[in-house]
């Protein structure tokens, strides 16, 4: 009998692993409110890591925080060939005091880049934004996630069904693939896809 | 607000059609007052899940609307609709293609809720290991 | 009441949450104060015509913005509360605007699989259907000529300025260290644009006909090869290829992933020889597994299949050219599907 199959199985598939979908999920259980309280400190600050590092999922898990704790925010994401800011989130257009969140600051131009980071401290408004290297504003969040924080983001993702990928082959896996994230959890998409195949024979 | 319950049942105990085949669905809402609900949509569809981002194809779609008549929309409701040719549902390797009745609900406030049940299309094993 | 004024959305998958309605209250400032532009350049321009010198484009113009903006709230006051189930369907419910889509009964029949008008459309001379193939070689070809055109142009100024220095005794000696940079760029285009004109003209078409077209799982049918050029090949085959293939989108990376989910290799042929004025040719079966899965061409994802042609050569690269089939369904009356 052919059983259907449900949306999402694999549990490393992208509707599961996208920012947003999985928290951002730290090794140590308080750094998440520890960053935030760094990054109110400092008025803002930056995400900053290489491709597939976990950014954007970050900023989300940031976000989300900063809005339970009643924080006013506005959170945007810059996709490939968008230059500028959307008009409503101009830092002039902006409530003061409140938090302007953009994913993907490297996507404006250095012009518009120096300008919003101007208005935003005139302003008072508290930027946080992800970029691959540092602009020189507020807290700076280099991330390099080691061993212990891939363990728990894939004992998380296969928390409702069996756990096939292990813990064992998570060194193989981050030596091959470095500081991309992204493709490690494909990787174990492929991983995951092969055993339960295996396991279903 | 506790969310409603939403009851889903095909006339298909196993969830198992070809293309072609005529599906018929019935659901039901508790838990929920009449008063609350705003609208009910009722829809088959297909979509992806995989390494790729989600494609979605709608084959039946049916709103009521609280307004519409003097109807309870929790009442049991029955829809029916005669399946596609294509795509059929497919436990692929990077790709897969699933098959769902997806019921909405609609509540007063902008709160909606939605429930699927996944049934297959086709007869398709797992994808074919790859031959060198 | 926070929802209701919340201007963060968040995505959870294929949800949001926030409040529409700001969503759609934005929307339709946006669009009205396109629209009231319009109106106001349109009345400006009607009580003052003789201030403009194209008045027929600015009566286009201020016309466009007036449809641009009026459309628009239409559209966002329309699509508020519209799920995205909904929209999909009324998608599906507007009847095709594509012109150029001539092939509609078999879209309709077979939802989600490319049409195959490409191949039934092209006749074969030995079989019903030539395919048609992927890859082009204008685009290569044209690079590589663009690029050795301008380096050599440039390497021919630049020596005939140092020539011309050192004749007069006065050398640029800026120009003299750019120049063999310059040979070496030179050097290098000339050999790669050599090699694609000897694979252009080396390497003959490659023709595929096939007996029947769109094929079906747990049928066979016959294809036949030709391959002309000037070549020794080291090897040759013909493979037949199910691929997946996906695209994910997350900012502004785009992970592209191709695997093959089946292969079966149709015909190899070893230590052949094709001259000018013949051709390599064969004729082979190919069947489809009774199980196999159809095509599918979806916005993110899709199943291909393709005959896949491989020539290793001494003394070319190896060179492939894919030909895609399409695969239908099999349908209740040939049996299940």
């Amino acid at each position: 009998m052919i059983v259907p199959t449900e949306p999402g199985r694999n549990p490393f598939s992208t509707c599961w692993i996208r920012p947003g979908a999985c928290p951002y999920l730290c090794a140590d259980q308080g750094q998440l409110e520890s960053w935030s309280g760094l990054l109110e400190e400092a008025g803002g600050g930056q995400l900053v890591g290489p491709h597939g590092v976990g950014k954007s999922t970050l900023m989300a898990s940031l976000v989300e925080l900063l809005q339970k704790g009643g924080q006013p925010i506005q959170h945007c994401r810059l996709l490939a060939g968008q230059h500028r800011l959307p008009g409503t989130l101009q830092p002039g257009n902006l409530p003061i005091g409140c938090w302007l969140a953009i994913d993907g600051f490297e996507q404006l131009s250095a012009w518009r880049r120096r300008g919003t980071i101007k208005s935003c401290r005139r302003r008072g408004i508290r930027l946080l934004v992800t970029s691959h290297r540092a602009f020189g504003f507020g807290h700076v969040i280099q991330l390099q996630p080691g061993l212990a924080t891939v363990g728990r983001v894939v004992d998380f993702l296969q928390r409702r069904g069996p756990q096939l990928v292990t813990a064992s082959d998570l060194g193989g896996l981050l030596v091959s693939h470095g500081d991309d994230i992204r493709e490690l959890l494909f990787a174990c998409y492929d991983l995951y896809e092969r055993r339960q195949r295996a396991a279903g024979e | 607000m506790n969310e409603p319950l939403i009851s889903i049942a095909m006339d298909d105990p196993h969830r198992h059609y070809q293309p072609g085949d005529r599906l018929v669905c019935d659901y039901q809402l508790d838990a929920v007052s009449a008063a609350s609900i705003v609208a009910v949509e009722s829809s088959i569809l297909w979509l992806t899940s995989g390494k790729g981002d989600e494609d979605l194809g709608v084959h039946f779609f049916l709103r009521r609307q609280a307004s519409e008549a003097e109807i309870d929309l929790r009442a049991l409701f029955r829809f029916e609709s005669a399946l596609p040719n294509s795509p059929l549902s497919y436990d692929g390797s990077s790709i897969k293609i699933h098959w769902l009745i997806r019921i909405k609900v609609f509540l007063e406030g902008e709160r909606e809720f939605c429930q699927d049940l996944s049934f297959q299309l086709g007869s398709l094993p797992s994808a074919l290991e790859a031959t060198a | 009441m926070a929802r209701l004024f919340g201007l963060l959305q968040k995505k959870r998958g294929q949800r949001t949450t926030g409040s529409r309605l700001a969503g759609v209250v934005g929307e339709v400032m946006i669009f009205g104060i396109v629209l009231l532009l319009g109106l106001i350049s349109l009345g400006w321009l009607l009580f003052n015509p003789e201030q403009t010198s194209d008045l027929g484009m600015m009566y286009v113009l201020n016309i466009s913005l007036i449809l641009i903006g009026g459309g628009g709230i239409m559209m966002a006051v329309v699509q508020y509360g519209i799920s995205a189930e909904r929209r999909k369907a009324i998608t599906l419910g507007r009847p095709a605007l594509d012109v150029m889509q001539d092939n509609l009964p078999s879209a309709h029949r077979f939802p989600t699989i490319p049409p195959d008008a490409d191949t039934t459309d092209s006749p074969g001379v030995r079989l019903r259907y030539r395919l048609p193939q992927t890859e082009s070689h204008f685009w290569p070809i044209l690079a590589a000529t663009l690029f050795f055109g301008s380096w050599a142009i440039v390497t021919v100024t630049l020596a005939a300025a140092v020539g011309v220095g050192f004749w007069q005794s006065t050398p640029n000696w800026l120009f003299v260290c750019l120049l063999p940079g310059c040979l070496i760029v030179s050097s290098w285009s000339g050999k790669y644009f050599l090699q694609q004109l000897s694979g252009l003209t080396r390497i003959g078409p490659t023709v595929l006909e096939i007996s029947q077209h769109p094929l079906v799982p747990g049928t066979e049918c016959d294809v036949f090869l030709s391959q002309s050029g000037l070549l020794q090949f080291k090897s040759f085959k013909v493979t037949l290829v199910c691929e997946e293939q996906t695209s994910y989108h997350q900012g502004t990376d785009l992970r592209v992933e191709a695997v093959a989910v089946f292969r079966d290799r149709l015909i190899m042929h070893k230590d052949q020889t094709v001259r000018p004025g013949t051709a390599l040719e064969d004729e082979f079966t190919l069947s489809i597994p009774e199980t196999a899965m159809h095509s599918f061409r979806g916005q993110y994802n899709r199943i291909q299949w393709k005959l896949v042609v491989e020539g290793r050569s001494l003394s070319m690269p190896t060179f492939t050219h894919s030909f895609p089939i399409i695969v239908h369904p099999r349908m209740k009356q040939e049996g299940t599907a």
